[in-house]
């Protein structure tokens, strides 16, 4: 029932304050939001728990309501696409494109850390063994939910854009498109990707189609190896990762624009024609060159896939100036900001000299990281638990 | 190309399971069959876990990024699964569910060969990459078996044949697979951290694994609300697993996964 008039409460408030994002707090303002709720918590627990309704929020029914009803925003939030301009009319004003910021996973997330609050505080004593675990599970969330929520509000990320041979640059972008400043200066001195070998495949010039021999048809080459695709037998004589075209060769050069190129020889087995020849993926400078294998089939060539892409970064603040690398999965921290990186320009591929740093500011992610310990402390109590009841 | 003597793994598999589950089908107090029975599942789960090692070793990565080689992980736990419950409490019943699921996966992959692809693109090569999979895909097997469990459970009812036991196992499973399934959750928070700047962005897939947390959060939340009903939960408990399989499988398909950062092809 209380659901029912809380998402009708989330719906109207998203109806009447409609078009305006929720797009969350800033500091202090999210401090004081956070501790108001902490101390309206306490004042609820230690003046008013005998109360009936107080007393049901705390309760298991009141968990499994709003378990219910998060989970269900949860779900309009998983099935109906998010920030599509063409949404019907009555998804618009409900608000149920744009949930993220929207009014009812706020009140469905309020009516969450309520129930979660109160129950953490009916049982926070006596600190025992078999409490210990209920505590971490249900404090952990609670402060993952708290602390992301409130502190999305004073999340900064930036893109940088980079480029080699150019100076030194402090302003990024924000997700709106807005120049904001950052407390050092960032400067690209080399920016280096490392790619698999290319790969092959066989496709049919009229229906677009690729041989489906699924094994195979698309496989990283080697030289002087050689791969059956259904009826083809193709054997790599020769690969040059860096090559331009020539008048009927491609030569090896080892500048901007290069593409891989590989000098095959296919023959079919059924026909036993054979037919020899250059293929490459080709790049921004030149086409792509396929080799026809009989009046419908190409043999072809892929872009290659980067294996790792990485920038070669001076910091420069005030007092130091700092060289570091930065990689995917290998974010480098300076003065509370961590430094990722995010893409590169992709129509130059690996002749790019141009580099996308983020710069991600959290300051409430320490608070997060003690929820996400907590709880998987929480997590290992109930692999723990779900042994022992098998046990009795 | 290791991808192409999958078949004879496969079915090798297949054959030593079902001859496995015939012997102790047929295994009586006459007929000393249980304990061969017993060696061709365990035999059936190396032969696939050899073609594990095999095609890691291939790869020169882990074999955790498509789909098809996740299915093998789940046949392998599932069928793990299966025979130790068998080992240690005796259903039969729960043995053959489990062999049949882990053979339907193997035929999934038989049906739908893989691509030998062995890229494996930067925001995967982490260290967290191995830990996030292999969890989770536990916690998948051991939810599956609890769901199994539960429809296992509503057959009993039906047929009125119904214990209690049955609903505890299931509550034993949930307990276990949901500590998995959180561990995954917040490990790929910690690695989304790392990879791409921030914990939790509401990407559909980590939308729908939420959605999944919170399914089975609600089953343990509600067997603590009303412990006498039985139907419910057991109905929810086989519910729950669908949602499961929409954020597995399913979220290609939905219109709102356009732009997943989770879809690294596969089929």
């Amino acid at each position: 029932m209380i659901v029912l008039e809380l998402l009708l409460l989330g719906l109207i408030l998203q109806v009447l304050l409609g078009g305006k994002h929720f797009t969350g707090l800033q500091w202090p303002l999210n401090m004081v939001a956070g501790i108001t709720l902490i101390i309206l918590l306490f004042i609820f627990h230690l003046f008013f728990r005998r109360k009936p309704f107080i007393k049901w929020l705390s309760s298991v029914p009141a968990a499994v309501s709003s378990i219910t009803f998060f989970a269900f925003v949860v779900f309009l939030l998983g099935f109906i696409p998010q920030q599509n301009p063409d949404a019907p009319g009555l998804i618009k004003i409900l608000g149920l494109s744009s949930i993220r910021n929207g009014w009812l996973l706020f009140v469905s997330g309020l009516y969450l850390l309520t129930c979660l609050g109160l129950v953490i505080l009916r049982r926070i004593l006596p600190i025992n063994r078999r409490n210990i675990g209920f505590l971490f599970n249900h404090a952990g969330l609670w402060i993952i939910v708290f602390a992301g929520s409130l502190g999305s509000g004073d999340l900064i990320r930036l893109t940088v854009q980079l480029t080699e041979g150019y100076g030194s640059q402090n302003i990024g972008l924000d997700q709106a498109g807005n120049a904001v400043s950052l407390p050092f200066s960032l400067k690209l001195l080399d920016f280096a990707i490392d790619e698999y070998p290319p790969k092959i495949g066989i496709g049919n010039t009229k229906t677009g189609e690729l041989v489906d021999d699924s094994h195979i048809r698309l496989s990283l080459i080697e030289e002087d190896q050689q791969y059956l695709i259904n009826d083809w037998k193709v054997r790599i004589n020769k690969i040059l990762l860096n090559a331009y075209p020539g008048l009927d060769e491609y030569i090896s050069i080892d500048s901007t624009g290069a593409a891989s190129a590989a000098l095959i020889s296919v023959r079919n087995l059924r026909t036993n024609s054979e037919s020899e020849g250059w293929i490459s993926c080709g790049s921004f400078a030149f086409p792509p060159t396929f080799l026809p294998v009989d009046n419908d089939y190409v043999i072809f060539m892929e872009q290659p896939e980067p294996e790792k892409y990485l920038s070669l970064i001076e910091i420069v603040q005030h007092d130091k100036t700092d060289t570091v690398t930065i990689e995917v999965n290998k974010p480098k921290r300076v003065k509370r900001f961590s430094l990722y990186q995010l893409s590169y320009d992709e129509h130059l591929g690996k002749w790019s000299t141009t580099s996308v740093i983020e710069a991600v500011k959290d300051p409430w992610l320490p608070v997060v990281y003690t929820g996400i310990i907590m709880m998987l402390a929480g997590s290992v109590y109930l692999f723990w638990k779900g042994n022992e009841i098998r046990k009795e | 190309m290791f991808w192409m003597n999958f078949h004879v793994f496969a079915i090798s598999t297949i054959i030593l399971w079902f001859a496995g589950i015939l012997m102790i089908g047929l295994a009586g107090k006459m007929i000393r069959l249980e304990w061969p029975g017993k060696i061709c599942i365990l035999l059936g789960i190396i032969s696939i876990l050899y073609f594990i090692v095999i095609l890691w070793i291939n790869l020169e990565r882990p074999p955790m990024r498509t789909l098809g080689e996740t299915r093998l992980w789940y046949t392998i736990f599932l069928s793990v699964i299966g025979l130790i419950t068998y080992l240690r409490w005796k259903y039969k019943t729960l043995l053959v569910f489990t062999i049949v699921m882990a053979v339907l996966f193997l035929l999934i992959n038989l049906l739908h060969p893989e691509n030998y692809d062995k890229t494996l693109m930067p925001a995967l090569q982490s260290p967290w990459f191995i830990p996030h999979v292999i969890v989770y895909i536990l916690s998948y097997a051991i939810l599956a078996f609890s769901s199994m469990v539960a429809a296992y459970g509503l057959f009993k009812v039906y047929y009125k044949t119904f214990d209690a036991i049955t609903i505890r196992l299931a509550d034993n499973l949930v307990y276990i697979g949901f500590a998995f399934l959180t561990m995954g959750l917040l490990f790929g928070a910690l690695w989304a951290k790392e990879a791409w700047g921030h914990y939790w962005t509401w990407d559909p897939k980590e939308t729908w694994a939420f959605l999944t947390w919170l399914s089975y959060l609600l089953y343990i939340h509600f067997r603590m609300f009303q412990p006498g009903k039985i139907k419910t939960p057991l109905w929810a408990l086989s519910l729950a697993f669908i949602v499961l399989l929409i954020c597995w499988f399913g979220i290609n398909y939905l219109p709102s996964a356009e732009n997943s950062v989770h879809v690294y092809g596969g089929e």
